[in-house]
């Protein structure tokens, strides 16, 4: 690569061109709110059943947790403009952790349907009518896709925050971190709505 | 040193041989890289499609059986779709000539760039894993629709995968562009002087950015379906076929307009430089590229009018369908406005823009035909619909690219082809075409379904025409084809500026040196400033 | 440090918005309650979008392409629903 490749740099650029990028992930979930959408029209009262039968107290911690994780980002982000290095890499230390702990509640949460027979395909779950196979069909794949984002989140965060430590994001640099966070709070905003559309239906 | 010399094809930095290609983060070169793995796969589709029309020349069984025929005309799809007609465009002449026509060095993201180069390279090694692997090559057309996909014992789980990472690299390349032209225009490059292919790659870019999420989570559902049950488009489960033809359409319609969108721009190229007109109506042809790609988002439902979706749903989508004739017919009337009068050299890539006109607005009047809900119940599904979408993304694309090839040609390798040889070369290619395509909207009148093996005696003269028609439209293209690669090492030098353009590729060396200007260039006249006539 | 005082807030805000959210379910208010759900869960998406994401010092590009985006999926779910609606 010539050196004047290496010297471009275009922080307005980058931050439109992650802008674009978590367009595509909304559209990406957009795609399953179309299914959800339909079969919850056709269903209303199967999904009513199956709401309640998932954990709404795990649910409601892990909604906590990842909106203080975005709390915590955004900290990170403002602790660095400081110059409060330290600071600024605890909370993207706090942000890690409790998206690891996000993925651990979510972890329990499936493996207890797992445990009483309900999971895509399992006679249990075939039983039932059609709407609850829905639901839960959605449940698994719309939460997968979002537990999957978390954990690529994770991954995302960590690389930052080595890059971090390694000085490659400084205060004047920081948009490496900038972006990262906001694929982050992307994580939060799809789930700020996964929660209410499969934990909170009367 | 003389141009020759210092060009983005001999400066490789300090790499050397093929790395210098294959790692290279230089537009120019990985526009070079996807013109030859484009054109690898295209040799490959054409292939696939010769056999088919072979296949077809008789009734019953010609040369292969009907298991067999299912996965050639699945693979054609799957191929000429998704590694030949969504990416020709944007990722070989939008990669190459974007940055120099709005006067930058390179994109916004050179190494995405390359990352996107990568993508395609891997989605296509995965389609042709699922030629041979286990299964065998897949067999549900190439739209594969449930509930067949999720039943059929091939290779389907591969090619959807495929699909959805070749759909990454077009969400990529899109993301790419769109960042370069908002940030990377020269001083004085403001939006109504950037020349029409950049806005139509712009229109493009948008599409692919905001369907192709759609499709790329509808085939990972096909995926889990294969793979797990989960049901949410099995009856048996309660799920809804339809909405997977709902979800493949909300991004498959908009794709035919990243199909077509850049084919028009490179037409809104070529046409004023060789009738040495100012491009007539700028602003419409500018705006119509994004009233294509809003109005073509809106549209989907058209190809799902004997589905079983709702007859007010068939009538709205029917009546939306009709308002994007509006848009094209807009650019139709602009281009032949800007041949009125004008001083025209009938070179090849002129010519090729010609076929253009007239293969699409064959191409196009038929669509509108099928949007007629009434016509659409008789006609869909037939050899009616093949020969539509041939006329507009063959005729239509597939010309503009060839003509955006004969156009920028030059430019690229710093060589001329055979003028004469390229002339006849497109008028066997026009010839065997209409033959090959037009006999399609005659079968499909008669009847004959698309997709069949066989066929009643009835449809045999047209299947011969059309077949003959093949074998004449693959003379042109090879012989247009080995013109081309015997002009890249024998042909004459090419000037800086052989067509006489105005844009800014053709006010740098033939071909363009690694950093594309010397100095920033700074832009004062419009694109097509040939003063009035 | 008004910033650091405005996340606080905002934090504390998507906190108390979680539970009210809640609430509004456990209290059984019918059919509001499917309207009051994706209510509150827009202007929390709101909040994290504006302060968190910082869309609001954002170029109106920005702001722009994201409400196409928006328009995008609600034309995809409207248009799907003259098929389902009317079947």
């Amino acid at each position: 690569m010539s050196t004047a490749l290496l010297e471009h740099r275009d922080d307005a650029g980058a931050k439109i061109g992650m802008w674009l990028f978590l367009l595509t992930e909304l559209l990406l979930f957009g795609g399953l709110f179309v299914l959800y959408s339909v079969y919850r029209f056709r269903h209303p009262g199967e999904f009513h059943d199956g709401a309640m039968e998932l954990n709404l107290i795990l649910g409601s911690v892990n909604t906590l947790i990842l909106l203080t994780s975005s709390f915590t980002m955004v900290l990170s982000i403002a602790f660095l403009r400081l110059v409060k290095r330290g600071a600024s890499l605890l909370a993207l230390a706090m942000t890690i952790l409790l998206g690891l702990l996000f993925l651990v509640n979510k972890y329990f949460e499936w493996s207890a349907k797992i445990n009483h027979g309900i999971f895509p395909n399992s006679p249990e779950l075939l039983a039932r009518s059609h709407g609850e196979i829905l639901f839960f069909g959605l449940y698994y794949v719309m939460t997968g896709l979002h537990g999957l984002h978390v954990v690529i989140g994770v991954l995302l965060l960590s690389i930052v925050m080595v890059w971090m430590v390694r000085g490659k994001i400084t205060p004047d640099r920081d948009i490496f971190l900038e972006n990262a966070g906001l694929y982050w709070h992307l994580i939060d905003l799809i789930w700020i709505y996964l929660f209410p559309l499969f934990y909170l239906i009367t | 040193m003389s141009p020759m010399q210092n060009s983005y094809l001999t400066q490789s930095g300090t790499r050397r041989g093929l790395l210098a290609w294959v790692l290279s983060t230089d537009h120019k070169r990985i526009g070079l890289l996807y013109l030859v793995s484009v054109l690898s796969f295209y040799t490959v589709g054409v292939l696939l499609g010769l056999l088919m029309r072979l296949e077809l020349l008789t009734p019953g069984k010609t040369i292969v059986q009907a298991s067999t025929y299912n996965a050639f005309f699945t693979l054609h799809g799957v191929i000429m779709i998704f590694l030949f007609v969504i990416p020709a465009i944007p990722a070989i002449f939008g990669n190459f000539f974007l940055p120099i026509l709005i006067g930058a060095k390179d994109v916004a993201f050179p190494r995405l760039n390359l990352l996107s180069w990568y993508f395609y390279i891997g989605g296509a090694i995965l389609v042709v894993t699922a030629l041979f692997a286990g299964g065998g090559p897949p067999d549900t057309g190439w739209t594969f629709y449930v509930p067949y996909s999720l039943r059929s014992g091939t290779n389907v789980s591969l090619a959807v995968f495929a699909a959805f990472i070749l759909g990454f690299s077009s969400i990529l390349t899109g993301l790419n562009f769109v960042t370069t032209i908002h940030r990377m225009r020269a001083p004085g490059m403001r939006w109504m002087k950037m020349p029409l292919f950049v806005w139509s790659l712009y229109a493009t870019a948008w599409v692919q950015i905001l369907a192709t999420p759609i499709v790329g989570i509808t085939l990972l559902l096909v995926i889990l379906e294969r793979l797990f049950g989960v049901g949410l488009f099995d009856p048996a489960k309660g799920g809804d076929p339809i909405l997977f033809e709902h979800l493949f359409w909300i991004y498959s319609h908009p794709a035919v307009y990243i199909m077509i969108l850049p084919a028009m721009g490179i037409i809104t190229e070529i046409i004023p430089v060789f009738a040495r007109r100012t491009i007539f109506g700028y602003k419409a042809i500018a705006y119509s590229s994004i009233a294509i790609a809003a109005l073509g988002s809106l549209v989907w439902g058209h190809h799902m009018f004997v589905s079983g979706q709702s007859y007010t749903a068939n009538v709205i989508f029917s009546l939306l369908t009709f308002l994007v004739a509006i848009p094209s017919a807009i650019k139709v009337f602009n281009w032949v406005a800007t041949l009125y009068k004008g001083a025209i050299d009938t070179a090849p890539p002129f010519l090729f823009a010609l076929a253009f006109i007239f293969l699409f607005s064959i191409g196009g009047l038929t669509g509108l035909i099928q949007g007629a809900l009434s016509v659409n119940v008789y006609v869909h599904d037939t050899y009616f619909v093949v020969g539509h979408f041939h006329y507009v993304m063959f005729g239509g694309t597939g010309f503009a690219f060839f003509g955006g090839l004969h156009y920028w040609f030059p430019k690229m390798f710093g060589r001329m082809y055979s003028k004469g040889r390229a002339t006849v070369a497109l008028l066997i290619l026009f010839v065997g075409f209409n033959m090959l395509y037009f006999s399609m909207f005659l079968l499909g009148l008669q009847g004959m379904p698309r997709r069949y093996y066989d066929y009643l005696p009835e449809f045999h003269t047209g299947h011969v025409v059309a077949t003959v028609g093949s074998w004449v439209l693959v003379a042109g293209l090879i012989l247009m084809f080995a013109n081309l690669l015997h002009a890249l090492r024998k042909g004459e030098k090419a000037e800086d500026n052989p067509w006489g353009g105005k844009t800014l590729e053709w006010r740098i060396a033939s071909p363009p040196p690694p950093e594309n200007f010397e100095e920033v260039p700074v832009i004062t006249s419009g694109a097509y400033d040939y003063g009035a006539r | 440090m008004t910033s650091f005082n405005t996340y606080i807030i905002v934090w504390l805000g998507l906190l108390n918005l979680t539970g009210l959210t809640i609430a509004v379910t456990v209290l059984h208010l019918g059919r509001w309650s499917v309207l009051g759900a994706i209510v509150i869960a827009s202007v929390k998406s709101f909040l994290v979008l504006n302060e968190f994401m910082h869309l609001k010092h954002e170029k109106n590009m920005i702001k722009w392409m994201f409400l196409v985006t928006l328009a995008c999926l609600t034309v995809f779910i409207g248009l799907t629903f003259f098929d389902i609606a009317f079947r």
